[in-house]
């Protein structure tokens, strides 16, 4: 492996870091549709650019406390298949490159975070979770890794 | 035939200019077989599809010119000029006879002899006279052909890569949408100097949506072609006997949804083959032909294209298919022993479920009917299954005419917007205000009536899930296969024409959505999915959820009825037939007269009829089926209504009475099917007996 470029996000109190490869922009969301019955963490479809987006809120997947008012949030939009998708975190940070030396196996576990976080790496002294968006829009089938859809 | 015929004349055009090329070629290098083997093989593709058209000038000119060149290909030796300019008569021929076919549709009278002649001569090595291009032959005398009709036939139509025929949609998608977004920009009120401009571009816009969409439309026959060998192959390697009925060949579809039903049209088909068709020895036991038959027919229901296919074999097993649900996990036995028929027959769209014992070539190999229902519903159809024990099978597709763009009613509810597609919506409904409608209450259930039609009426908000300050002041009413049902939502905002998008794969597992679209000012607005509304209205109403199928076959006619509380908590049935309205009538407004029970309904005195076992309320409410017209109404009493669904009534004549038709099994409960129209006729021989009375009084 060699050494690649990661885009650091901020999550609650936590540190991402999402392979940057994967990553095609961030962006501002606005105008926001939701979409009544869809699984919890899906926050609602909008228009980027002509393309619909369907953003899911990075925090509900994580379990953590949700922010109310998602207007103005920010996201990172990727394309999975051929859909395009925003990951809500509550900032965008920079590029940074990550030595994959550097990078620790997660603890076992069997909760939601399992699925999404592969890798721990420490960062100018912060801990830093590498995820791949992919991951946060479709979990792993392991552990209880997102709510179930809503009724 | 005519469309093949078509199709050939174009393709026989192409492959000619490319034997023109070739030909040139060979001139040039009289030695060369590679080039002699094109031409060899483009002539024998001509000859092969002739043939099989029944096209027998083309074919014998097109095979003697095969023979000739067939000469040189064995020798290898280089082609003499002479029999170069034969193979080139040949050729103008064929051009000549396509032309004539191409006009006509039929290949001209007359014969090639001198041809034909000619190029045998040549190929045993004599040179005589060369005949002409055929002017002898072919019966077009005005038109004599030189050389400077030495063209193909003339181009009726021509192909195009399929990824431009996308582009082109796309683009065109594009345009409306934009066209749409400018549309609303400008105002649609405004008169100023863009107001024109506008309109045109509008009209245009819409006009080459049109003429795009058409470039795409395919006929079903398509499909259909395939399926006689299909059926022919498998009804050999099973034994079967089968007769293959198609209808509506000439029915068109978009190319792209005509793709995606491919698969499943195919595999219903080798299923009713495989399954639903019983061996000979067997039909002829059941007292049946023993020639099994399959019918495949298409036809434009409005924005729909319906495809069905029926069989009348042995129908799906009951037994069989809820034995299996168990013993895959899919149910447990209490469960498959509640369902309902519908229900059962919905099972064999379960994941993974298969009745075939063995796993047979022909099907039961896993990609089975739930591949079919999802192949199906992606591109925003359905399937609909029918079934009669012993007398066949019968499946309804139901698939959009178009996908790409369609116009759309754009409706609120819960503070957001939501897009239905026009051509489901068949009427809006105010729901407040004086009008000529009604909403009941039955139980957990709201109907609304709206003139003489009852449906059920559920609030979109709730359907979805969402908050609502008030259950909604309008209602549409939606028709989804042969259901009608009403959803009331807060407001009717506008129509549009919408470009389908799809919606992400997370999201594509909710049935409520058909897909997503931009409206003109940028913003993304769901397309919800009629079916959906009339699945979640049904699962109200009784925890089912196929819709109700208009079937061929007259025992298998679904048709509303109503289920009553009739004296002790019993439940009967009744035909909707002939019910004008559910009353429920203050007590006090129920006058004993001299023949029994009365009250003033519309102006008139009605008769109270109570069903069989029923007495009528002394205190709140009465609940009433008013049956008849105006003229001659009369209320039946019942204790309550308890639900309205639409199912299947066959009628046996188990206790079978004065007002009583017999019983039916109905969810899998024997019901008893009251005789509306006795109580009827009792009630209006009260009336005139009780005018007769009255007239009899005042005589005295």
């Amino acid at each position: 492996m060699t050494a690649q470029d990661w885009l650091r996000v901020r999550v609650g109190a936590f540190r991402f870091a999402l392979e940057a490869e994967a990553v095609r922009d961030v962006f501002t969301i606005r105008d926001i549709t939701p979409t009544p019955r869809a699984p919890r963490e899906v926050m609602g479809v909008l228009n980027l650019r002509g393309r619909i987006v369907t953003v899911i809120c990075a925090r509900r997947v994580l379990g953590l406390e949700d922010v109310p008012d998602c207007d103005g949030g920010r996201a990172v939009s990727f394309e999975i298949d051929g859909d395009l998708y925003g990951l809500r975190v509550d900032a965008a940070d920079d590029v940074t490159v990550i030595d994959p030396a550097t990078v620790l196996s997660p603890p076992a576990s069997a909760d939601r975070w399992a699925g999404v976080v592969h890798g721990l790496v420490r960062v100018d002294g912060d801990l830093v979770l590498l995820a791949r968006p992919r991951a946060f829009v479709f979990p792993p089938a392991q552990g209880a890794v997102s709510e179930a859809p809503a009724p | 035939m005519q469309d093949l015929i078509a199709e050939f004349v174009v393709e026989a055009g192409e492959t000619l200019e490319q034997i023109d090329s070739d030909l040139l070629r060979l001139e040039g290098h009289p030695a060369g077989a590679p080039i002699l083997n094109g031409v060899f093989r483009l002539l024998h593709t001509i000859k092969g599809a002739s043939g099989f058209l029944g096209l027998t000038r083309l074919q014998t000119v097109s095979h003697a010119g095969e023979t000739l060149l067939e000469l040189f290909r064995q020798t290898g030796g280089p082609v003499p000029p002479d029999a170069f300019e034969g193979v080139l008569a040949a050729i103008d021929r064929i051009r000549a006879l396509l032309a004539a076919i191409g006009e006509t549709g039929a290949e001209p009278a007359g014969d090639d002899a001198d041809l034909i002649q000619r190029l045998e001569r040549l190929g045993a090595g004599d040179a005589g006279p060369m005949p002409g291009p055929g002017p002898a032959s072919v019966s077009t005398p005005e038109t004599p052909l030189s050389n400077e009709d030495r063209r193909p036939p003339p181009a009726a139509s021509v192909r195009v890569d399929l990824q431009l025929l996308e582009t082109m949609m796309r683009l065109t998608s594009e345009l409306v949408l934009s066209r749409n977004q400018l549309v609303r920009l400008h105002g649609l009120d405004r008169d100023d100097v863009y107001s024109l401009p506008l309109q045109r571009l509008s009209a245009i816009t819409s006009e080459l949506q049109d003429t795009v969409m058409q470039t795409r439309m395919r006929p079903i026959g398509a499909i259909w072609k395939t399926l006689p060998r299909l059926v022919r192959d498998l009804s050999r390697e099973l034994g079967k006997e089968v007769a293959l009925r198609l209808a509506g060949e000439d029915t068109e579809v978009d190319r792209q949804l005509l793709e995606a039903v491919r698969d499943p049209i195919q595999h219903i088909v080798r299923n009713a083959v495989d399954h639903g068709l019983e061996p000979p020895e067997d039909r002829v036991r059941a007292g049946k032909p023993r020639t099994g038959e399959i019918r495949a027919q298409a036809t434009q229901e409005g924005n729909w294209i319906v495809i069905r296919i029926v069989d009348d074999g042995r129908g799906l097993d009951l037994d069989r298919i809820r034995a299996r649900a168990v013993a895959r996990g899919l149910l447990t036995e209490a469960e498959a022993a509640q369902l309902s028929e519908a229900a059962i027959h919905d099972l064999i769209f379960a994941p993974g479920f298969s009745t075939a014992e063995a796993v047979t070539t022909v099907s039961g190999r896993g990609v089975g009917m739930d591949v079919v229902r999802a192949n199906v519903a992606r591109i925003g159809g359905q399937v609909e299954i029918q079934s009669v024990p012993g007398r066949g099978c019968g499946f309804v597709l139901r698939i959009p005419l178009t996908l790409a763009i369609m116009p759309a009613l754009l409706v609120r509810a819960g503070g957001q917007r939501f897009a239905v597609a026009q051509s489901a919506v068949t009427e809006l409904i105010r729901l407040e205000g004086p009008g000529d409608r009604r909403i009941e209450r039955v139980g957990a259930m709201t109907l609304l009536q709206v003139r003489e039609a009852l449906m059920p009426l559920n609030s979109l908000s709730a359907l979805l899930g969402l908050e609502a300050a008030d259950p909604g002041r309008f209602a549409m009413i939606l028709e989804h296969g042969e259901r009608r049902f009403a959803v009331a939502v807060d407001e009717i905002i506008d129509t549009e024409e919408i470009v389908v998008k799809p919606v992400s794969a997370k999201l594509r597992d909710l049935p409520e959505y058909s897909g997503a679209t931009l409206l003109g000012d940028g913003t993304v607005t769901l397309i919800l999915e009629p079916g959906r509304l009339a699945g979640a209205a049904g699962d109200a109403m009784g925890q089912r959820q196929a819709p109700p199928v208009a079937a061929a076959d007259e025992r298998a006619r679904r048709e509303p009825v109503l289920f009553l509380e009739v004296g002790g908590g019993a439940t009967a049935v009744a035909s909707m037939v002939g019910v004008r309205r559910l009353e429920r009538a203050p007590v006090a407004q129920i006058l004993s007269g001299a023949a029994g029970p009365l009250m003033t309904y519309r102006g008139r005195a009605t008769p109270i009829v109570p069903v069989c076992g029923v007495r009528l309320q002394t205190e709140g409410v009465q609940c009433l089926v008013m049956v008849g017209d105006d003229e001659a109404c009369v209320g039946v009493a019942v204790d309550s209504v308890v639900d309205l669904d639409e199912v299947r009534l066959e009628v046996t004549a188990a206790d079978r009475g004065p007002g009583r038709l017999g019983t039916a099994m109905i969810r899998d409960t024997p019901h008893p099917v009251l005789d509306l129209r006795h109580y009827h006729a009792l009630g209006l021989a009260r009336l005139t007996g009780a005018a007769a009375d009255g007239a009899a009084g005042a005589a005295a």
